[in-house]
């Protein structure tokens, strides 16, 4: 099957700092999750992948359009849901008419049709009993919500998410998880995060950026896998490991290098993340 | 969109509403809940359609009255204080929105004095009486058919004289002599 | 309660076969009783009931039009025009800022009898449309992001939001010409330099962001016409002829320019 994306060498320099230095990936369907430190490229490469911004070299192809060119730039914008880091609402409009903005700018013209369009996405988040209230009244993981909502207009076939579960309590985040993952087996769906629990709990595969390029790419199941006899739990803390904690129950777990006669865990995500860093990269651990 | 009908959804809002008593519902449609209004309308528009069809013909009228209704409801659901109860606000609501569709279907009649208070809360006693013989039906089988829609309207659906008159399509005044005379054969009817 | 609606009375009251006085005696039990409403309602055909339910949301949903979305529509703008000018309500306080801001420097003018403040007046005036061009952008729009990306072209957006804002700000700074009459013409000398102003900001913005345009824009201006040091009648005659020329051919050329570049609005380098 031809893949959704295609990125080729895709660099993006601003002024003299570079953002990308040459990624080349190949997106399908599901949930790929862009994890890695702050300033590591990840809105950059989804901005570019959302053709909300242009690269500097390299190629990128979207259903097999080249966004540069204004025909398959309206091609790919036809089929895209994104949902940027911080995507404004207008406060006083209700989350219906928000969302029908929206797809006004998305071409829906028939109005009876765009309305149903509407009621149908404001549904699939779960925001059917709240559509008529205002969005400044509504909760913040309501308000994420919204703001997916519009991103699945149209069934598009790639949806991309800058951080969707940041600043999410646990339960808005689980919320969150459930409806993202409802729209995984139709389309591509690609999200940046900082968790490495949103990872393991909801994505097909992981792309983790550093310094603008591609550390690593696989299943999570793999990225844990890098980890695999690294995790151990001991009663005292081994100062040859890279990062430690005290458990609950009063014993440490480390990842690094472990003694012979080692207690092993089963690797995390997070610990194959750790050691691909080496040691606790900025923001990881939230 | 289909009809709701019950709770959709594992989770969600929707399984806490099914639950929620008629006040609750509005209360919650007071605080714009989409859902409590679709609920509400799974548990009362089937009987008010039935209700309102015998009180006009006209479907397309009755069709009409009732989805002004459930408009009146939402934004007006924040003034219901309980009083009555919620079937009979929203047949209260129904039956005046259906009175106005009338109004400006016909002509309104010639107007004159309004709601002769005593006159109807006296009806009301004998029909209240009928109810607590049990033969309600008896008492009202007394009555002539336009003495009886006249009895219905003001005591059954709590119409004044002058909406009275708009729904059945006669003068206020005649209502009420009609009412005066339905009194007199009810009370001929009990003794 | 003793007495129940069994379903075929319940079915007969629904299909109204049924005698009054039965018919009454259901309908004063089912105002008491949840169950029996519950089965008169059934009895009741639900294709109605299904038809006034999507009427009635259909009804509810309808988003709640402006005043100002209502009055573009019924001048010939389409829904979405109306609803794109309207939607950024943001921005339209920033144009009657620009607006009173004009008007404001009209009347000090009018007021004075001193051609210094006169000179002043038309440097400044044309500042106020450009001001309402500079907030059409991100500024302006919470969404921006998600505007730029979507098929709608953002170009026609912006030149939409730009109309809008530079319209009633043109038509009621020059409500104060009637002031300004004793200056003949000249009252009105601001105005295809204002419109210079805001389109040059616009062909511009292809390269920059549109607050950046505007930004060197007014101030080359402002820079250019301060920094002459002209006495105030060599001013005026620069207004009165020469100034024209340049406004109209800037007016022109930012037409061609953004044409041209009508790509670069829609994918942008940064």
């Amino acid at each position: 099957m031809e893949p959704i994306v295609v990125t080729r060498g895709l660099t993006k320099r601003y002024g003299r700092s570079t953002a990308l230095a040459g990624v080349d990936l190949q997106l399908e369907r599901g949930i790929t999750a862009l994890l890695g430190p702050n300033g590591a490229g990840k809105t950059t490469f989804l901005r570019i992948l959302a053709t909300a911004l242009a690269p500097t070299t390299g190629s990128l192809r979207v259903f097999g359009s080249d966004p540069a060119d204004p025909g398959g730039r309206l091609t790919i914008r036809r089929q895209l849901g994104y949902v940027p880091q911080e995507l404004g609402l207008f406060d006083n409009f209700t989350a219906f008419d928000f969302v029908d903005y929206v797809a006004i700018l998305k071409e829906h013209v028939d109005r009876r049709a765009r309305h149903d369009e509407v009621r149908r996405v404001l549904d699939e988040v779960d925001l059917s009993d709240v559509r008529s209230k205002k969005i400044r009244q509504l909760s913040g993981g309501m308000r994420r919500r919204v703001g997916l909502a519009q991103a699945l207009l149209g069934d598009p076939a790639l949806v991309v998410l800058d951080e969707p579960t940041v600043g999410l309590d646990p339960e808005q985040r689980l919320r969150f998880r459930q409806v993202i993952s409802r729209q995984a087996d139709q389309r591509c769906v690609v999200l940046s995060t900082h968790m490495t629990e949103d990872v393991e709990a909801m994505c097909d595969r992981v792309v983790v950026l550093d310094h603008g390029a591609v550390a690593f790419d696989g299943t999570p199941a793999t990225l844990a896998g890098l980890a695999h006899d690294r995790v151990w739990v001991a009663d005292r803390p081994e100062p040859s490991a890279l990062v430690s904690w005290r458990t609950g129950e009063g014993r440490h777990r480390m990842v690094g290098e472990p003694p012979s006669d080692a207690e092993l865990l089963a690797p995390t995500v997070q610990d194959g993340y750790l050691l691909l860093n080496g040691g606790v990269p900025e923001g990881a651990s939230a | 969109m289909n009809r709701p009908r019950g709770s959709a959804r594992q989770w969600g809002v929707r399984s806490r509403i099914a639950a929620c008593s008629d006040a609750e519902l509005v209360a919650l449609i007071a605080d714009e809940h989409r859902d409590a209004l679709a609920e509400l309308y799974a548990r009362h528009a089937g009987w008010l359609v039935a209700r309102l069809r015998h009180r006009c013909a006209d479907d397309g009228l009755v069709a009409e009255a009732l989805q002004d209704t459930f408009v009146a409801v939402w934004h007006g659901a924040g003034r219901y204080h309980g009083a009555g109860g919620v079937a009979a606000w929203m047949w209260g609501i129904s039956i005046r929105r259906l009175i106005g569709l009338l109004r400006k279907r016909r002509p309104e009649p010639v107007a004159d004095s309004d709601q002769p208070a005593a006159l109807v809360a006296s009806v009301e006693e004998l029909v209240l009486a009928g109810t607590e013989h049990g033969d309600l039906a008896g008492v009202l089988r007394s009555l002539s058919p336009e003495l009886r829609a006249v009895v219905q309207a003001t005591v059954l659906d709590g119409l004044t004289t002058r909406e009275a008159g708009r729904l059945l399509g006669i003068p206020a005044g005649t209502v009420k002599t009609r009412m005066m005379r339905a009194r007199a054969e009810m009370r001929g009817a009990l003794a | 309660m003793s007495w129940h609606v069994d379903a075929v009375t319940a079915h007969r009251y629904a299909s109204r076969r049924i005698d009054p006085m039965t018919a009454a005696s259901v309908e004063s039990h089912v105002m008491m009783c949840s169950g029996c409403r519950a089965l008169v309602g059934d009895a009741v055909d639900g294709p109605v009931l299904d038809a006034v339910w999507t009427a009635l949301t259909a009804q509810l949903d309808q988003p709640g039009v402006g005043h100002v979305e209502r009055a573009l529509v019924r001048v010939g703008c389409t829904e979405a025009t109306g609803r794109i000018i309207a939607a950024t309500s943001r921005a339209r306080w920033s144009y009657l800022l620009a607006v009173a801001f004009s008007l404001l420097l009209a009347v000090i003018a009018a007021r004075t009898s001193y051609e210094a403040y006169f000179g002043a007046f038309l440097i400044i005036a044309p500042l106020g449309p450009l001001m309402a061009v500079a907030v059409v952008g991100r500024w302006s729009d919470p969404l921006y992001e998600v505007t730029q990306t979507a098929p709608t072209s953002w170009l026609r957006i912006l030149l939409v939001r730009t109309g809008a804002a530079v319209t009633p700000a043109l038509v009621l700074t020059a409500l104060s010409i009637p002031w300004l009459l004793e200056r003949g013409w000249l009252a009105a000398a601001w105005l295809l330099p204002a419109l210079a102003l805001a389109l040059g900001a616009l062909a511009l913005s292809s390269w920059m962001s549109i607050e950046a345009a505007a930004m060197s824009i007014g101030g080359s201006w402002a820079a250019v016409l301060v920094g002459l040091h002209l006495p105030v009648v060599e001013l005026l005659d620069l207004f009165a002829g020469p100034l024209q020329v340049v406004a109209l051919t800037v007016v022109v050329g930012s037409v061609v320019v953004t044409v041209l570049r009508r790509s670069s609005y829609e994918y942008r380098e940064a």
